[in-house]
């Protein structure tokens, strides 16, 4: 199985690189997937990327991977930001003096 | 530096102040993070204490709060950094060049994934709270393994979402080099997590 999963891909990458300047390798695609989360790509490049992607799956892992890692990081921030998203969790009345009696009470 | 060379910075408020005016907020950061009421608590009045002491190191350039939770972050790093478990990115610290690690000498050709760093099949169920904490945890655990400055230029990037240009002046580099480390940061995390996190997640199931 692994045998002939690494002959296809072999054939597919060799594909790749018989396409020559066309296509980039994975170690120039996943770069771009990694620039295409900071700024849209130009047209021409994106499709390069795309075609790319379409034979390699380890690199569509990668993208897939870091959209969901984006996600993730950018729901959890915002709710953890959120000063309204839990507003009944606060701290408790005794946390809080023993807070406010350690700041008040060390010297500066 | 002295980009702010007029007046006084904001200043900071009076400490005690704080616990009535972010106490509540650092506090739901915190438990968000690390999942657990008491322990949140310590980490909050650890910050309060860790802020008091560093209080001239307030520069006025972000607000307070924004301040107290930089300080708050790196307690809860400090804390999954002392009982997580132990997370290893690499063998060697030559292996921290991930990016040319990754694709050289593949057995594919040039510029291929080599094989043992391929990316496998995962995928993260941000549904599941325990999931998400645990990818926290894990996310903060191979952060805290990278050299400073990628981790740093990470952090802005995705968790503070500061634009690109101002992330190169703080640190010093071209818009260029912020895109090599930032490709560079992600090739790496990546694998950290897949490594050490999604390994043990998998023999849990």
């Amino acid at each position: 199985m692994r045998k002939r999963l690494s002959i296809w891909s072999k054939a597919k990458l060799g594909l790749a690189q018989a396409m020559g300047r066309f296509v980039p390798s994975c170690e120039e695609a996943t770069r771009l997937v990694s620039d295409s989360m900071e700024e849209k790509l130009p047209l021409r490049i994106k499709i390069r990327v795309t075609i790319h992607l379409l034979m390699c799956k380890w690199c569509r892992r990668f993208k897939q991977q870091w959209r969901q890692i984006r996600a993730l990081i950018r729901s959890t921030q915002a709710e953890a930001d959120s000063s309204h998203s839990h507003p009944q969790v606060t701290l408790s009345d005794s946390a809080r003096e023993r807070m406010e009696k350690a700041l008040g009470s060390s010297d500066k | 530096m002295s980009q702010n060379p007029s007046k006084d910075p904001q200043a900071l408020s009076d400490p005690s102040t704080w616990v009535g005016k972010h106490g509540d907020f650092l506090f739901r950061y915190a438990l968000f993070k690390v999942g657990n009421t008491t322990l949140a608590e310590d980490l909050v009045q650890e910050t309060f204490l860790a802020a008091l002491k560093a209080g001239d190191s307030f520069e006025g350039k972000s607000d307070e709060r924004t301040w107290l939770v930089g300080i708050l972050k790196n307690k809860i790093v400090d804390h999954f950094r002392k009982t997580g478990p132990e997370v290893r990115l690499e063998t060697s610290e030559q292996e921290l060049h991930y990016l040319e690690e990754s694709f050289k000498n593949s057995e594919l050709g040039p510029g291929s994934w080599k094989s043992g760093r391929r990316p496998k099949e995962w995928v993260i169920d941000s549904s599941d709270p325990v999931e998400s904490k645990e990818f926290w945890k894990f996310l903060e655990l191979c952060l805290s393994k990278l050299p400073a400055r990628d981790s740093q230029a990470f952090v802005l990037r995705e968790m503070e979402e500061i634009k690109a240009e101002e992330i190169c002046n703080k640190l010093g580099v071209t818009p260029t080099n912020l895109r090599v480390l930032l490709h560079r940061v992600r090739l790496s995390l990546r694998r950290c997590l897949e490594k050490n996190w999604l390994a043990i997640r998998r023999k849990n199931r």
